[in-house]
């Protein structure tokens, strides 16, 4: 607009002008409210020529938008076609045109076609480019546009600049939301290992209908995980789109194509032509291409190729960075689900519980991105139970957590799973299922850099294998918990008669149970049968078949209690019974007055039998092959006598089996233990077993130790009443004799355990006339111990005030080794230990 | 039930008195002892009672309780096996005891 033009708008106004120019100005406002409300870039173009004409009071109108040569390519248009719009391109708008009758115009060459006379052109420029122009025309006789409806269109061009812009931004953004949104997609599916359809295809479908193309191929290197400089061939190995069997299998040099210079440089380029031809993309016509190369950690994965139709726009160059950061995503997802085994993955495998399975995670979160401190919080299901922090880096406990971190973290808790959250500087957290509830993996980066939308992606696969893991291991987890309830159920008896002891111990890698099992069994004559076997496999299977065979020797035994006869009709058993078939067991049957002992044993290893003088001897007769080998296989039997204070340890393979160390050299060390531990309590023996023969990783099979050491504990309980005296004093000396203890220990320690329950009668239950006494006496290589517990206050007596009792009490000092005596408030314990040689 | 205890008293040609005892004595059976012990002392001169326990097989401080009462005055002959209780009550030191092996032993 010139300045003369101006002017005349503002001096010739009349009354009416100035109320028609009010109007316009409200119009203009209105008109340029509406562009602006909408941020659909076709919807937005359309409004601006609708609100020009309306402004101007023209017919028609047309937006033309420039392409790269500065020709108007495109057209909006409101009652007028395309082939006259682009008759507008030839005139000169320059600042702004306004023609009263474009037939008259100097050179203008349509005169006769066209009957547009009235015509007012404004040029639209966004960020300072040429966007396009607005025409607004008028075929109506006399019909010219005023100064004043020249300058509205002027300020709704400036106003639809605006929302041009905003409409641009807005496209570009939704556009690249697609694609990032289409990248987590390819993540997703990938990783949940769709079979439907492989991850080569499904970037492809991706990446086509992202583009809104008509093609898309995809090379791989025809020999997989080679560096970049090394691929020679590439091959298309799945295709999207048109002429699709054409292209399929086709091959392409690295040297002197398109694909394999994308491949090598990794930076995708946009072009109409390609170097090498491949049959069924480059000869079907000139098409706008973008070649976009799928490169993780140097190594080349593929090149994906997307072609528009001729006739679409081609490519423009902000579809670059759109489509890099999509095959970028591919790529990463790609990788990892095609089994490049992260680090991550190996960890998690490792995991026995669900914590170590965490911790692993964490330590190698924060070995990955370099983290100050990586921190898994763990939701549980109870809304109201503070969460379980762990923390590596540095350390962390939710109440120390600064109350805006526990804000974010709860609510990344409520929101989407597997969704990166980079809403803090320097941090990124994401949300992921964990077996009791939610976990949210936080991770601080040591320097304040950016998380890329590549570590996003890292992220968010890592988060899904890490579910994934935590799953699985919590899985392991439960069946083995009940694996072993089952095992500890049926593998022996809930309570053993007093002289034995029995362990059982998992196998520790993996920690599985497996099939030993252990008896001890009450037979009718009073004799007592011990059993050891150990069945083959691991797992609840061979829990199982344990726990049958186990019953079934216990029925046998019952029927007849002969060891070999057992045995045999086991053998029996064990050829009917999957999986019995090569259980190794040993059975034996001990008199527990004498200690006479007969065994049978089917390719199960040697008892170990210790004797009170340290003397070992390893129970080898009554030996031949395993269960269920051979049909009516005889079952010899072998005896021997357990003497006084002797420990049996009969067990299974596990304890004494070592890779790459002979069995003997095992059993040797087994009675190695048993010989220094024969002082110990069978108890203590027990435990020193399994710890003293555990490799330093844990055993590797399972195993079962069950002791017996000769005589039993003699075990009474009677009332505290004085009559009592003569009996038990009988009880144990026979018990002593059995124990074979010398005649003066044995005269000792009668007076000593008769002063302690004559304490217990007289002073213990002065007051509680029904009380209850009991004793336990037990021998082991070379000591008594005899516990006298009762339920009453047993003052321990004054010498000077009650001469008679202290005397007793001294008399059992003098007497005995070791006398302790526990006023405990339920009642008083005295244990007197004596020496034995 | 008390436990199982004989008790028999004999005057020698030479005046000493013998208090004869066969099972044991403990609390349960003490004031049968005890009794016996004092109608021997009553009956013999105190320096010529002999109290014979070879036949107990056990004691226990009841009845060193029971013999320290008269400690001084009587001569005592035990089952080996019991001596050292004696001697850690103290007894020993007081009167004068004689170990007897019984056949058995």
């Amino acid at each position: 607009m010139d300045d003369g033009r101006s002017e005349s708008a503002f001096t010739w106004l009349g009354r009416n002008e100035l109320m028609a120019a009010r109007d316009q100005m409200e119009r203009l406002v209105r008109a340029i409210v509406e562009i602006g409300s909408d941020l659909d870039f076709d919807m937005t173009l359309h409004r601006i020529v609708t609100a020009a004409i309306e402004l101007a009071g023209g017919r028609y109108g047309t937006l033309g938008i420039r392409g790269a040569d500065g020709a108007l390519t495109s057209f909006v248009n409101v009652g007028l076609d395309d082939d006259t719009a682009r008759l507008f391109d030839a005139l000169s708008v320059g600042e702004g045109l306004r023609v009263d009758d474009l037939s008259a115009l100097p050179g203008w060459p349509y005169a006769d076609e066209q009957p547009i006379r009235a015509l007012l052109g404004v040029p639209i420029v966004v960020r300072g480019a040429d966007f396009g122009t607005v025409f607004v025309t008028d075929d109506r006789p006399g019909r010219v546009f005023s100064d004043a409806q020249e300058g509205a269109v002027r300020a709704l061009a400036t106003a639809a600049a605006a929302a041009i812009d905003n409409a641009r931004l807005f496209e570009r953004e939704r556009e690249s939301t697609k694609w990032t949104t289409a990248s987590r997609e390819i993540t997703t599916a990938l990783l949940s290992g769709d079979p439907q359809t492989g991850p080569l295809q499904l970037i492809v479908n991706r990446a086509l209908e992202l583009a809104g193309a008509e093609q898309a191929i995809l090379l791989v290197p025809r020999e997989p995980d080679l560096p970049a400089d090394e691929v020679d061939t590439l091959v298309v190995a799945a295709t999207a789109g048109r002429y699709t069997s054409q292209v399929i299998g086709q091959r392409v040099p690295m040297d002197g194509s398109t694909t394999g210079s994308v491949a090598r440089s990794g930076l995708p380029l946009i072009t109409d032509s390609f170097q090498y031809p491949i049959e069924g993309f480059t000869d079907v016509g000139e098409r706008s291409a973008i070649v976009i190369p799928l490169v993780a950690d140097g190594t080349v994965l593929g090149v994906i190729a997307v072609a528009r139709q001729p006739q679409q726009a081609p490519f423009g160059t902000n579809y670059l960075d759109l489509v890099s950061d999509f095959a970028r995503h591919a790529a990463i997802a790609l990788a990892l689900a095609a089994g490049r085994e992260h680090a991550l993955n190996q960890q998690l495998a490792q995991a026995d519980t669900v914590d170590d399975a965490l911790h692993a995670a964490a330590e190698e979160l924060r070995r990955l991105w370099r983290a100050r401190r990586v921190m898994t919080v763990t939701f549980g299901r109870s809304v109201d139970a503070t969460p379980q922090v762990f923390s590596v880096g540095e350390p962390a406990n939710w109440v120390d957590l600064p109350t805006n971190t526990r804000q974010m973290l709860s609510e990344m808790r409520d929101g989407d799973l597997l969704t990166a959250s980079t809403a803090q500087p320097g941090t990124a957290a994401i949300a992921l299922r964990h077996p009791e509830g939610v976990l949210v993996v936080w991770i601080e980066t040591a320097e304040q850099r950016p998380f890329t939308l590549e570590d996003q992606t890292l992220l968010t696969v890592l988060a899904g294998r890490l579910g994934q893991g935590l799953q699985r291991v919590h899985q392991v987890d439960q069946q083995r918990e009940t694996a072993l309830a089952l095992q500890h159920a049926i593998l022996g008896p809930a309570q053993l008669p007093g002289g034995f002891a029995a362990r059982y111990q998992a196998a520790s890698r993996p920690l599985e149970v497996g099939g030993d099992w252990y008896d001890v069994v009450d037979l009718e004559d009073g004799r007592i049968a011990l059993i050891v076997g150990d069945c083959v496999g691991h797992g609840l299977v061979a829990a199982t078949v344990m726990g049958q065979v186990r019953s079934a020797c216990r029925a046998l035994l019952f029927g007849n209690p002969s060891p070999g006869a057992a045995l045999a009709g086991m053998d029996r058993f064990a050829e009917r019974l999957p999986n019995a078939f090569c259980t190794t067991v040993v059975c034996a049957v001990l008199n527990p007055d004498t200690g006479e002992l007969v065994y049978s044993s089917a390719g199960h290893p040697p008892p170990i039998l210790v004797h009170a003088d340290g003397t070992t001897e390893l129970l080898e007769g009554g030996h031949t092959i395993a269960l269920g080998v051979r049909p009516n296989w005889s079952r010899p039997e072998a005896h021997t006598v357990i003497p006084a204070r002797a420990t049996l340890l009969l067990y299974t393979d596990g304890l004494v089996e070592r890779r790459r160390a002979a069995l003997d050299a095992g059993i040797s060390r087994a009675a190695a233990v048993v010989q220094d531990g024969r002082t110990s309590t069978l108890d203590e023996l027990a435990n020193q077993i399994m710890s003293n023969l555990a490799p330093s990783d844990g055993y590797q099979d399972d195993v079962v130790i069950l002791l017996y050491r000769h005589p039993g504990p003699l075990q009474l309980t009677f009332p505290a009443d004085l009559s009592q005296l003569a009996p038990t004093r009988g009880a144990l000396r026979s018990w002593l004799a059995r124990a074979n203890v010398p005649k003066d220990v044995s005269v000792d320690v009668l007076i000593a355990v008769g002063e302690a329950v004559a304490n217990a009668i007289e002073h213990g239950h002065r007051n509680t006339p029904d009380g209850v006494i009991s004793m336990d006496a037990t021998a082991t290589g070379d000591r008594l111990r005899v516990t006298i517990t009762d339920t009453g206050e047993w003052k321990t007596p004054q010498p000077e005030v009650n001469s008679t009792r202290g005397r007793g009490v001294a008399l059992m000092r003098g007497l005995m080794h070791d006398v302790t005596i526990d006023p405990g408030s339920a009642g008083t314990t005295a244990q007197l230990t004596a020496r034995i040689s | 039930m008390s436990t199982p205890l004989s008790l028999g008293t004999t005057r020698g040609d030479d005046g000493r008195v013998v208090l004869t005892a066969a099972g044991e004595i403990d609390l349960s059976n003490i004031g049968v002892f005890s009794h016996a012990l004092g109608t021997a002392t009553a009956e013999a001169d105190p320096a010529q009672l002999v109290v014979d326990l070879t036949a107990i097989e056990y004691l226990d401080s009841a009845a060193i309780n029971a013999l320290y009462g008269l400690a001084s005055h009587i001569h005592l002959i035990v089952n080996p096996a019991l001596m050292r209780s004696l001697r850690i009550s103290g007894l020993a030191e007081i009167i004068s005891i004689e170990p007897v092996a019984t056949e058995a032993q």
